[in-house]
Parts: C-alpha cells; structure tokens; sequence
C-alpha cells in the first residue's frame, strides 16, 4: 500500500516536472543550446506567481497570465541577448552551455537582491488543500491536475508539432538547420516561437508544485537537473517520451524512499541516466535508437 | 603567434595594475590611527551574502550591525568598533579567502562565522594566526572543541536535543517519534541523537528518513512515509528555514496534525509566519527581550531607536558575538593590556562571565561552548512563546549527563 | 598585511590553474567535455588527508597516491566516452559527478558531511610544510607541471593523436590511432592532474569536505578552460586567474550596501560568461583550430 502510495505521488511530481523537462528538450532540439538557465525562469515565474497573488493582489487567471506573460518574455528575452549571438555565429553547443550558465547566475542573484534570498510560502488554495481519499489511498489535488494538465499539453504539443506549418518547420529546423536556411526558412522566429513554447511550458509546475512546497533559488537547479535528466532518458526526439520518462523517473525517485536513504533519489535518477547513455545514446524513445543524433550532426 | 603574446602580456598588465590598485584602495580604506582614546577595532563576518543560504547572512549582518551601534553608543570601550563583512556562501574555499580578507585587508582583531564548514575550514589559520573566531551559529556537535582559536555560542545540539525530547516526553506525553533530517553534518547528528536518548527517555523512534540538502522541491514521498507510521511528534533536523518550511507545508497537507519538535534552525521569521509551522517546539538560547539585565535593555532601546521594530531572535548571535568581544577588548582595556587579537583570544579563553543580550553565561571548556539559559518555544500565533524556561545551570549539567 | 591576503589568493588560483589545466588535456586536446572534475579533484583531496592521516605524512607518497588514485577514477569517465560524445558525454559526465558528490556525502570513510580535518601537514626530506610561502611553492610547482604538461602533450606524437581523434575521429582511425586509446589517455592524465591539484588543496587549507567537489566545482572549472581558450597552453591559465581572481576583486566595490555586493559580485560574472561567449567565443586565448566554433571552414574563408 505505501508503495502504491509512493508510485502515486512520484507520478503526480513527475508529471508536474516533466512539462519543463519537455520544453527544455524541445529548446535543446531545436536550438542546440543546453539551456540550464530554464530553471532560473522557472523560478522566475514562481516568484511572479507569488508577487501577483500576495503583493499585488491578483486574482487567479490574472496572476496566472502574468506568469505566462513573464515566463514566455523572459524566455525570448533569454534568447535575444544571449543566445541569438551565438547560434548566428554558428558556435558550439559548448559556449552556449556557458552563455545559459551566465544566464543562471545572473536571474538568480538579481532575484535574491530583490526578495533577500530566502523561501516563499505560498498562500494555500484550492490545489494544495484538497485531497481524494481513495480506499487508503491519499491523493493530492495537485498531482491529478498535475496528470491531466500534462497528458493534454502533451498532446497538444504533438498535433502542434506534426500537423501545423510552423510545428513542421520547427521539427525541420531541428532536423538540420542549413539546410532550413537553404530554403529561406526564417530560423529567428521559428527560434524564438520555440523559447516562447519551451517556457510556457514551465508555467503550470512553476504555479503548482511552489503552492504545495513554497520556492526558494535553490529550485532553479533542482528544476533544471531533472529537465534534463528526463530530457536525455527519454531523447531528445521525443516530446512524448521525454514526459513518459520524467513521469517514470518520479516514480523510480519517490518509490526508491521505501529501500535507499532519500538522498539517493537524485543519484538514482543521474544514475539511471549515465546506463541509458551507455546504451541507447539517442535515449530510450527516440526513432534511431542506436545513435545520438545530435552528435551525429555535430560530427 | 605574436598576436596571443600580446594578448598574454595586456592581461598580466591589466591584472597586476588592477590587484595594486585593489591592493591601494583596501589599505588606504582601513588605516586605523593609533592612540588609545579613540582607536577604531574591526570586526570581522565571514557570511552567506550569496547563493543558497544568503537569508541567513542578511539576517545575522542585522544583528552585528545593530549591536556595533550599540556598543559605540553605549561607550563600553574606549574607542570605536566597526564591521567589515566577507562572503563565504557556506563553503569552504570562499570562507578561507573571506577570512583572510577580513584579517588582512580589512585589519579585523576577530572574528564571527556562521556556517559550520565554513567555522572548520578557517580554524587551522586562525588558530595559527591567534584569532578569536566566534561559532555564531553552527549547532551540529562536531562544533565541538574545534579548535583552540574557536568558540561556539550556542548550546549545540547536544545541549539542546536532551532538553527538548524530554520536555516532549514530559509534557507532551510523546511515546512514537518520526525523524525527518538534511544528509549532512547537523541532521545527520541530530538524527543520531534522537536515537541514542529514545532509550533513555523511554520513547521509540517509528521512522527515520532524510533528504539531499540541495532538495527543497518536493518531500511527498518522506512525508507518506512519515503519515504512515503514525508517529506522537515529527522531530525536524533540517538545514535552513527553506527545506523546514517546505517539509511542514507538506506534512500538515498529508494530514499529519503530531507537533513538529526542533532545535533553534525553527527561530527563523519565516517559520515563525508560516501557518503549518503553529503548534511547533523547539529549543534555543533563551532571547527573552523583556529581561532586565542592562545589556538586553540597552541594545533593545537601541535597536527599537532605529528599527522601529524589536530584532528578530534569528539575528540575535550576530548581536551577543559582537557584544562577547566588545566586553573582551573593554577587559583588556581596564586592565592596561595591548588590545590585539591574541589578547582577546586568550581572554575569552580564560573563564570569564559575559553580560550578553538575554542573560549571562559562561563557557563550558575545553570544548569551548557557551552554556546560556535557555526556553521551549512554542510557535503560536505566529508568534514564538516561551513555554519553559531553563537555567543556565541546568542547561550545563544537561550537556554533561546527555552522554552525546 | 594585505601582501598575505594576495598570497592566499595567488595560491588558491595556482590551484584553479593546476586543476584547469588537467581538464584542457581531456577537453582541449581530446575534445571529451569533462564535466566532472570536481569528483576527480575530490578523489586526490580524500586520497591525500587519508594517505596523510593513516599511512605516511611524506610529501611525496601522498602526492603519488593521489595522484594516481585519481587517475584511476578519471578512467571510470572512459565507459561513457566508448559511446557517448559531445554534449551526451558532458552530460554523462555530470551524471557521474552527481553520483560521486552523493558517495562523498554519504560514505563514512571520507567523513560524510563532516569531512576530514586534523590530518598532519606534509614533510618533505623531513621538513614540514608549515608556512604560506611554503604551500605557494608547492602550489606554484603543481600549476607548473600541469601547465608543463599540456605544453609537452601539444608538441608530441601522443598529444597530435589526441587533436587528430577531435578534429576527425574517422580520419585518424583510418590513420591508425586508436580513437579510444586516445582518449582514454587523455582522461587518465587529465584525472591525475586534478588529483595533484587536489593534494595541494587538502594539505593547504586542512579541511575537506563535499562542498568543494561538487558539480558548482566542475562547472567552474569547465568555464575556465572555455573563457580562457581550451586546446591551448595559456588559456586555461588566464581563465583560471580571471575566475578566481574576480570574487576577490568585487569585494573592493565600496560603493554598493555590503549586504548587496556578494549578489552584485555575481550578476558582475554572470553577465561576463555571456558577454565573453559572445564577443569572444573561442577564448581568450585563441588556437588555430578555432575550438568555438562548429564550423571551422568559415573563419578560414574570411581571412
């Protein structure tokens, strides 16, 4: 039963964290840039929640579109400064990694100047209060919208991708960008569309999951460790099996309580990670399994 | 070839003359004149200013500020005292240069550090250089007898868990306790001591479990582990208001209603405010501001001066390490001794009663911790309320009987 | 006074330059993006105070322990590098620092937590190293080996290996050089020199523990090696002053509130890894092989 119970909380986390895990891998996919600064968006959007609801005095659906608003902009703004230099130089994935690192560094120091630096409860709301008790079992609010708010966008994601002109021309940039430019595709904005999608992305686990544990700046690298852990386990292809992978890894974290010390569950998970590496580089749902296909444009 | 020379030389060049500049500027800035009536004495904080901890370290400047200011106004030396602050982000390499920053450059007579590895890695050079370095903070029992050149002024751990357990079983009739703790020095410390006085104090520990102390994200798994061992109390060790706090909000969400215990990591203005926290306990160096003593009274009045507000208890070390070493210098004055670092060093060493915010106390040797009064508090209304009050006399009796 | 205070620093960036300097062998030379060597640093810091606090308190056996003991942990990074390249390698990396930083963390012997302290400083032909001056001439001589080393490796058939595996792995197979040799190679060297950068640490502060190997640890030592100029001899050396340098430095701004300047300090670095990727991306020190970027053709065609 407590492991059932175990598996049912680690898959609600799981879920919650996996839509930023699944906007980094489609930033990572399209921009080549490893974008650890997601995390300090995230965090960005937390505080804004925060702000919007106790300072401010907003109501729910405003405060939740002034995360949206600040999310997606600073995502774009991320990318203009920062990042558009260095893809139009055609550099590295090397230098981006530094360039998103400086990034990093910079949003959270400007937002421990601002707040003083330390935790943030949240008030508690409808989300963290309530619980579905089921034959023993209990079952957060926040996990189940967590699930199904993540199976939707999921799928939506998927359509977007596969069915629209604009998703079809981001998956042909991330296939191989010359030749996209080759055939005047205008790369820039399908760029920044895509940091406009990835950090949407992180909205609703930047509102929920601070709600139910309150936010300080170390969530910026928590958040952004497991986005790409799930990110490689699952492969960068995949959209689908990046948030399939974050939701299995929260599980495999959360039910590995029951037998290793909790402050295992992350090496776990990095562990699991360096296996999967090892043996399908191009991470376990991609479509060329044996390869990883970012390395192999690189070469 | 020629072009990475140049490169090479126009660093070195621009490096030396910005390290001679920095060099000028630092030594011109803290010129003390000589002459005993109005000599000016540094002290010196190695503090969190960055990174993870950095709530801790403002709170803490607070209180040596607002102390500083005290002493100067009150004229308990002759002369003036100052502050200059290092950055050590609780880690040890940074500690180290802020320490020989605030040595160095800015000429600091002692020292106070916040964070325990931060307190271990400078110890070996202000043992060597002979400078007073007052543990402000760090509770974990491996404070213990550091070094020579050390002093902690709180109970620690071990003064602090015996009192607190035994009031929870005293007078809260606990029977079943479940510990929940950071993997690192101070919980895993306090875990072990839970543990170890079960026997002695007839309770039973129903479950033990610990997190990273980079995790502040998400605790539901420990805390349905925790909700299914029913446990009387919930014995939080945790690093840093951030990770209590977020543990608490979860745990009350799971529905566990059993009072959290603690040691003095709960007297942070946060926990005080936050609503899962109401109905907690724990441990600490008795801070009650309506004492009479002239020290508490007169920093008090001094602080509400400028602050409009009373301190918060958190910021209370940063204060009671300043108002330690203003006593030590004001000693040594009286008796004609040369105030330098070694003095005040060997005269805190030798002993003595300090008059510090709260009450007076002594240090217990060799381990060199200072034994306050303390109080249980009770977090209630968003307020902490001292619900028993402990000499000083039994605090010392109770560090050496708890067999820790 | 404040002479002591630069010393401190000058030993601390020799340090950084040993450590950066063994992570160039791996990513500059080998093109393997090594994003652990915080646990490899640690490997040598834990070898020297057990060695030093059980064994024996000479100089050189804690020194050679290290040493090698890190190197046969730089080998662990081998088994990713058989598959994994590029960004999948670096990540495979971190992952590996992950679970090294949790080992450090969690295992007895090395102290938990707690770290290791007290153990005896080290002797020398029977004299102690007691003294700043003396841990500046040790510094001082690790950063010189390690320097040393890159500077040889670049001029010798071994070290054209490793470049020619980076440059074109199929090329040099078909050339004869073992790729994974080559590679293997450079991790094991590399890791040893992050194990002598270790020993200096330990015996120069006297306190251990898992803070200062962490993946923070690596990471900074990854933008040394990327500021400065990877694959070249200097570069690493210049990144690693600058980076531990600048803290120090921003403490001398007087002119923000003390409780602001640590954050300022740190917004001032950020904001200079963006500015030092964008406008100088191959480092600052450049190699012909312009290591920044990904197309190499281009710059040649602009000349």
């Amino acid at each position: 039963m407590i492991l059932l119970q175990l598996a049912i909380l680690g898959a609600g986390t799981g879920a919650l964290l996996g839509l930023p895990a699944v906007g980094f891998g489609l930033i990572l996919r399209v921009t080549r840039i490893f974008h650890v600064a997601h995390g300090a968006v995230f965090l960005l959007t937390a505080e804004t929640y925060y702000y919007a609801v106790t300072t401010w005095h907003f109501g729910v659906p405003l405060a939740i579109l002034a995360c949206l608003v600040v999310s997606v902009g600073g995502g774009i703004l991320i990318y203009l400064i920062a990042y558009r230099p260095l893809i139009r130089g055609r550099l590295s994935f090397l230098v981006g990694f530094v360039a998103s690192l400086g990034v990093l560094t910079v949003i959270t120091n400007v937002l421990s100047i601002v707040n003083g630096g330390g935790f943030l409860s949240f008030p508690s709301g409808v989300l963290t209060t309530q619980r579905l008790s089921l034959g023993g079992l209990q079952i957060p609010v926040g996990d189940i919208v967590g699930v199904v708010l993540g199976v939707l966008i999921i799928v939506g994601l998927q359509l977007w991708l596969s069915r629209t002109l604009s998703g079809r021309t981001i998956r042909a940039i991330s296939d191989d960008r010359d030749l996209a430019a080759v055939y005047s595709v205008r790369t820039t904005a399908h760029d920044i569309v895509t940091m406009a999608v990835g950090s949407a992305l992180l909205v609703p686990a930047a509102i929920i999951i601070p709600s139910l544990n309150g936010v300080d700046g170390s969530a910026a690298l928590t958040v952004g460790t497991f986005a790409f852990t799930a990110t490689i386990i699952g492969g960068v292809t995949s959209p689908v099996g990046t948030f399939v992978s974050a939701v299995v890894l929260g599980i495999i974290e959360s039910v590995s309580v029951q037998w290793l010390p909790a402050s295992w569950s992350q090496a776990v998970g990095l562990g699991i990670m360096v296996i999967v590496l090892l043996t399908r580089p191009g991470g376990l749902f991609s479509r060329n399994a044996g390869q990883s296909v970012l390395a192999e444009r690189s070469s | 070839m020629r072009s990475k020379m140049k490169v090479i030389a126009a660093l070195t060049i621009t490096l030396v003359a910005g390290a001679s500049l920095v060099a000028c500027s630092g030594q011109t800035s803290t010129t003390t004149t000589s002459g005993s009536s109005n000599q000016t004495f540094t002290i010196g904080a190695a503090l969190p200013l960055s990174g993870p901890n950095i709530s801790f370290g403002k709170l803490l400047s607070d209180g040596y500020d607002s102390a500083v200011k005290y002493v100067n106004s009150a004229g308990i030396i002759k002369g003036k005292l100052k502050m200059a602050y290092g950055d050590d982000q609780c880690l040890p390499q940074p500690a180290v240069t802020a320490v020989h920053q605030l040595v160095e450059v800015n000429n600091a007579v002692a020292l106070g550090v916040l964070c325990s590895n931060a307190v271990q890695a400078v110890a070996p050079y202000t043992l060597s250089n002979k400078i007073l370095t007052v543990n402000t903070n760090g509770s974990s029992p491996d404070m213990a007898g550091v070094s020579k050149s050390v002093v902690s002024l709180g109970p620690l751990l071990t003064g602090e868990l015996p009192l607190m357990m035994n009031y929870a079983v005293k007078k809260l009739k606990v029977k079943k306790v479940a510990v929940m703790y950071t993997d690192e020095t101070l919980g895993q410390s306090a875990a072990k001591a839970v543990n170890s006085l079960a026997s002695k104090l007839h309770y039973k520990v129903v479950a033990s479990l610990n997190v990273s102390a980079l995790d502040t994200t998400d605790f539901s798994s420990q805390v349905a582990k925790i909700a299914a061992a029913k446990p009387d109390a919930v014995f939080v060790g945790m690093l840093g208001a951030s990770q209590s706090n977020a543990f608490l909000t979860n745990l009350r969400q799971a529905g566990v209603t059993a009072p959290a215990l603690s040691y003095d990591g709960f007297n942070d203005p946060t926990t005080i405010a936050l609503d899962a926290a109401q109905g907690s306990y724990y441990a600490q160096p008795n801070v009650d501001l309506s004492a009479t003593d002239k020290v508490t009274k007169g920093y008090l009045a001094s602080y509400r001066k400028t602050h409009s507000a009373d301190p918060a208890a958190a910021s209370l070390p940063g204060a009671n390490a300043v108002i330690l070493i203003a006593e030590a210098i004001a000693a040594l004055q009286k008796s004609g001794t040369k105030v330098t670092s070694a003095a005040i060093l060997n005269y805190v060493n030798s002993d003595k009663k300090f008059d510090l915010i709260g009450g007076n106390a002594t240090f217990i040797f060799p381990d060199a911790i200072l034994a306050p009064a303390m109080s249980i508090i009770k977090i209630e209304n968003k307020a902490p309320v001292s619900v028993q009050s402990i000499t000083s006399a039994t605090v010392r009796k109770t560090i050496s009987n708890s067999g820790l | 006074m404040a002479l002591a205070y630069w010393e401190n620093i000058l030993i601390f960036a020799l340090i950084a330059i040993t450590l950066a300097s063994a992570l160039n062998i791996p990513m500059g030379l080998g093109g393997m993006y090594v994003a652990g060597m915080g646990a490899l640093y640690g490997v040598g810091a834990y070898t020297t105070a057990l060695v030093a606090g059980h064994v024996s308190s000479s100089l050189f056996v804690t020194a050679i322990a290290a040493i090698i003991l890190a190197a046969a942990a730089g080998a662990i990074f081998i088994i990713p590098a058989v598959r994994a390249r590029y960004e999948y390698f670096m990540v495979a990396s971190l992952g590996l620092q992950y679970v090294a930083s949790t080992v450090f963390v969690n295992s007895a012997f090395v102290g938990g937590t707690n770290g290791l302290t007290g153990f005896p400083a080290p002797t020398v032909f029977g004299a102690t190293l007691s003294t700043p001056n003396d841990f500046l001439i040790f510094a001082a001589i690790a950063a010189i080996i390690s320097v040393g080393t890159v500077a040889l490796l670049r001029s010798s058939p071994v070290g054209r290996r490793m470049r020619a595996v980076r440059d074109d792995e199929r090329a040099a197979e078909s050339l004869a050089v073992s790729p994974l040799s080559a590679r293997s190679l450079s991790l094991i060297i590399g890791g040893a020199l992050a194990g002598l950068a270790g020993c200096v640490y330990a015996y120069y502060v006297g306190f251990i523990n898992p803070d200062s190997f962490d993946f923070q640890q690596s990471v900074l030592v990854f933008t040394m090696v990327i500021l400065g100029g990877a694959g070249t001899v200097w570069g690493p050396v210049v990144g690693a002053v600058i980076i531990s340098a600048l803290p120090p430095a921003l403490t001398f701004l007087n002119f923000v509130p003390p409780a602001d300047q640590a954050s300022l300090g740190q917004i001032i670095y950020g904001v200079l890894l963006v500015a030092m990727v964008i406008f100088r991306p191959e480092g600052l020190i450049s190699d012909t092989s312009r290591f920044g970027r990904k197309n190499p053709g281009r710059q040649e065609q602009l000349k």
